[in-house]
């Protein structure tokens, strides 16, 4: 349907139009454009990786697996290479070993970049500065069903002190506060007037508790030990190039490695001061990508230390309840 | 369903061909780059998870301006703290708006006056009638506006007659320059 415009909503359309395509023109869309390169290829490789060590139990679950991974997966084919008969086997032989070094070289380089950059962010953020984060969970669409809630894309403001923590999420029409505090214990708080107090170790917690805090609430020392542990580094230029952004490191699962819920992370750190200013999150359960978590940076200062205690969220009167969890036989 | 899947360069060629435009439009509508930022690569990252399903180089860049549209309204709702667009020109790393203000010839002195009148403007609206009026200068028919935001012909049409007088009212003096 085409709607009648009169000559003064035709000239402000104009406008805007005009308005529109000088804005466009002034925006270098370059960083976020490899960002979302990056992005593929990482899902691609992840979605590959994730299929060899974990086959599907069932045989439904495994030709859903295949299918997710035809159209993204299928590696960039490499352009036929035609070599001339004439050329020696020892010449070959050459070129390879020295494409072998420089790649070892140019990736070690990398990684040893990658790691050092880690290891300050740890030790900046295990400082007393308060940081505030933008945290967004964005579920796999493929694998979301919309039955549980609890798995849906949610949103927090996250609050971290060292591996202290305490986040206001949103998880649809679920709001909630979870925090970790001084000696450890983990917290939720559903209502000013209900707290629990969880004294498991975080191995033992129910999945759901376990997965909730994972995408909503990683500390940058916890992360930085896990990812150090299990996960391969490489840092790539930085993806601004105004230069205003910093290192990009790259974290990917060492082959045969296994983690219960991140596949992959993409941290931003800032060149100036050391600290994360962006971190994405591959989240995966029981072998299939489960979606992604974006932690944006928003601001730093000092806040109370009560504030990471479950205490301070609760109205005077409410009780603290206190769980402990056995784990079930299939989670050990 | 896409009939055939489409190859990585097709794809990436699309992503090319659209991300400028969708990263202004975030922009304009968040008045925030890095939140934008996160926006639009998450809209694509949820399309490209989907693309055997879509035939993105041609029914892509709608989904895709749905997709930042709801988010974008979204996060407005949510956001605690709200950022001027300003702040989001200062924080892009120095743009053309801000270089303009060294010396100025009387013409980039007007455009730079244009640029901030309909920055203010549109700052003055709320999210979903920035996002119908600016959905609607992108040459989108009231229904597949409404289409996008989901909501009905009539709520469309009535947000963009409000955002258009309220705008109207802001950026008279250049509207009428354009008329003449």
């Amino acid at each position: 349907m085409s709607e009648p415009e009169s000559p003064l909503d035709q000239s402000l359309d104009r406008l805007l139009a005009d308005h529109r395509e000088r804005a466009e023109q002034r925006i270098d869309a370059s960083a976020l454009l490899q960002r979302v390169r990056q992005s593929r290829e990482h899902e691609a490789a992840i979605v590959a990786s994730i299929r060899l060590p974990q086959p599907p139990s069932s045989g439904a679950a495994q030709a859903e697996t295949v299918h997710l991974a035809q159209p993204n997966t299928a590696p960039r084919r490499a352009p036929q290479a035609f070599l001339p008969r004439w050329l020696p086997g020892a010449a070959l032989a050459a070129a390879v070993l020295l494409a072998a070094l420089l790649a070892v070289r140019t990736s070690g380089t990398a990684t040893a970049n990658a790691s050092l950059a880690l290891r300050d962010l740890r030790s900046v953020h295990l400082g007393q500065l308060d940081r505030c984060y933008r945290v967004q969970y964005t579920p796999d669409p493929r694998y979301w069903d919309e039955s549980n809630q609890l798995e849906g894309p949610s949103h927090s403001l996250l609050w971290t002190r060292g591996d202290r923590f305490w986040s206001e999420c949103t998880i649809g029409e679920l709001q909630l506060r979870i925090g970790r505090q001084r000696d450890g214990a983990l917290w939720l708080r559903s209502s000013p007037q209900r707290g629990v107090e969880f004294r498991s170790a975080p191995a033992d917690l129910p999945q759901e508790v376990a997965l909730l805090c994972a995408a909503n609430s990683l500390t940058v020392p916890r992360l930085v030990e896990e990812v150090l542990a299990d996960f391969d580094l490489r840092a790539a230029a930085p993806a601004d190039q105004s230069g205003a952004a910093g290192l990009v490191v790259w974290a990917a699962l060492k082959p045969g490695r296994v983690h219960p819920v991140v596949s992959a992370a993409l941290l931003e750190i800032d060149s100036a001061d050391h600290s994360l200013t962006r971190l994405v999150l591959w989240m995966v359960r029981n072998g299939q990508p489960r979606g992604t978590v974006t932690y944006t940076f928003l601001e730093s200062g000092r806040l109370d230390e009560s504030q990471y205690e479950l205490r301070s969220h609760l109205d005077e009167d409410a009780p603290i309840e206190q769980q402990q969890f056995t784990p079930p036989e299939q989670l050990r | 369903m896409a009939d055939s899947p489409r190859s990585d360069d097709e794809l990436d060629a699309w992503i090319v061909a659209t991300i400028q435009r969708a990263l202004a439009y975030a922009i304009s509508l968040l008045g925030n780059r890095t939140e934008a930022e996160d926006v639009v690569h998450d809209c694509y990252s949820r399309l490209l998870a989907r693309a055997d399903l879509y035939d993105l180089p041609n029914d892509g860049t709608k989904l895709l301006f749905k997709a930042i549209t709801h988010a974008c309204i979204n996060h407005t709702q949510r956001r605690k703290r709200s950022i001027e667009w300003q702040a989001a020109e200062q924080q892009s790393g120095g743009d053309a708006l801000a270089d303009r203000s060294a010396v100025q010839p009387p013409q980039q002195a007007m455009l730079h006056e244009l640029e901030a009148a309909v920055d203010a403007a549109l700052g003055e609206l709320s999210p979903p009638q920035r996002a119908v009026v600016e959905l609607r200068s992108m040459g989108h028919s009231l229904l597949e506006v409404a289409e996008m935001l989901e909501i009905s012909h009539v709520n469309a049409r009535m947000l963009l007659h409000r955002g258009r007088a309220r705008l109207a009212t802001r950026l008279r003096p250049f509207l009428q320059e354009q008329v003449k």
